[in-house]
């Protein structure tokens, strides 16, 4: 549990709406790359602290910089 | 035609000099499927994040179209047949909110022409109203005529006075209704004469036992409703004038454009 508790975000309020950023970029690879887990999986809201609006648009971002070979599927 | 956007992968095999001809390749498609460019940009030479077909590293390109949506399909075949491209990613892009504002109001404008060329039913439903109107006038016109009778035969006990008030009254209504003007001031000097004759009435049921000011009292709502009945008509009245000479206007109108 301490492992967790570790990463919950300090700031409630999605970032993404903080910075008024209506649509997020799929090609921004170094952005995209902190809402990914050690393993390059894609991290929960709980994590990311984003708002329903933008974790949807976040993870769709993701997928399409993973087909891109912009982030990887997964580490070996 | 809505507008997209495109990012390929340029194989590394190819050289540095050969990239601009792959580049125009992949315009002509577009323009070829009539589409319309707006921008391209080249991201660079990347490091891949994972091998695509032994390639380590990739050169990004964005392009940005409008172009209809049933030549997509035709583009996408041929950026997946070509041997240069390694991999592409077609996204649709979200529209600007100014854009949609200029959608919806052609829509609203469509609306506005479509109600000028389907009015006549609406013309119909117009006419449908005053004829009802004028019904309602009618039965109400009875009313008036039967309930003004019953109170001159109640009341003639109470007194003399009342009665000739009455009959003065009666000549004004008619004479407004002959007029056909506006009745607001006329409106007001009926009440204060009705009002009036309560009060002899008042002073007069002290005299008179309890059942005759029953009577009265019941009578007294009857007066008021006819008063509101006369007030509701006229003014329906003046409308169905309006709506007639409105429908005539339009017919003109109409009938120039047909």
């Amino acid at each position: 549990m301490a492992y967790f508790q570790k990463f919950v975000p300090i700031n409630r309020e999605c970032v993404f709406c903080q910075n008024k950023i209506e649509e997020i970029d799929y090609k921004d690879g170094q952005t995209l790359g902190r809402y990914l887990s050690r393993w390059s999986k894609i991290e929960s809201r709980r994590r990311t602290g984003c708002c329903t609006k933008h974790q949807r648009q976040l993870a769709n971002a993701l997928k399409r910089a993973r087909f891109l070979a912009i982030l990887p599927y997964t580490i070996n | 035609m809505r507008e997209y956007e495109l990012v390929y992968l340029i194989s590394d095999s190819i050289a540095e000099e050969k990239i601009s001809a792959v580049l125009l390749k992949v315009k002509k498609m577009i323009t070829g499927a009539q589409g319309e460019l707006l921008a391209e940009e080249n991201l660079g030479r990347r490091r891949l994040a994972y091998e695509i077909k032994k390639n380590q590293f990739a050169t990004y390109i964005q392009v940005n179209f409008k172009l209809e949506g049933e030549k997509l399909r035709e583009l996408d075949q041929d950026l997946r047949l070509s041997t240069d491209v390694i991999r592409h990613l077609i996204v649709l892009r979200k529209m600007d909110k100014v854009s949609v504002l200029e959608e919806k109001i052609e829509v609203v404008d469509n609306q506005a022409v479509e109600e000028a060329i389907g009015g006549e039913r609406s013309f119909e439903q117009v006419e449908g109203e005053t004829e009802e109107s004028r019904d309602l006038m009618a039965k109400r016109g009875v009313d008036n005529s039967e309930a003004t009778d019953e109170k001159t035969v109640k009341e003639s006990p109470a007194g003399s006075e009342t009665v000739a008030e009455e009959d003065k009254k009666d000549s004004e209504k008619t004479v407004a209704k002959d007029k056909k003007v506006k009745k607001r001031p006329l409106k007001i000097t009926e009440k204060s004469e009705i009002e009036e004759p309560e009060e002899k009435k008042q002073s007069a049921k002290k005299t008179v036992k309890k059942a005759k000011t029953e009577a009265l009292k019941i009578e007294k709502p009857k007066k008021k409703e006819t008063a509101k009945k006369e007030k509701k008509s006229e003014p329906i009245e003046n409308e169905a004038d309006r709506l007639r000479a409105l429908d005539e206007k339009l017919d003109q109108i109409l009938g120039d454009d047909l």
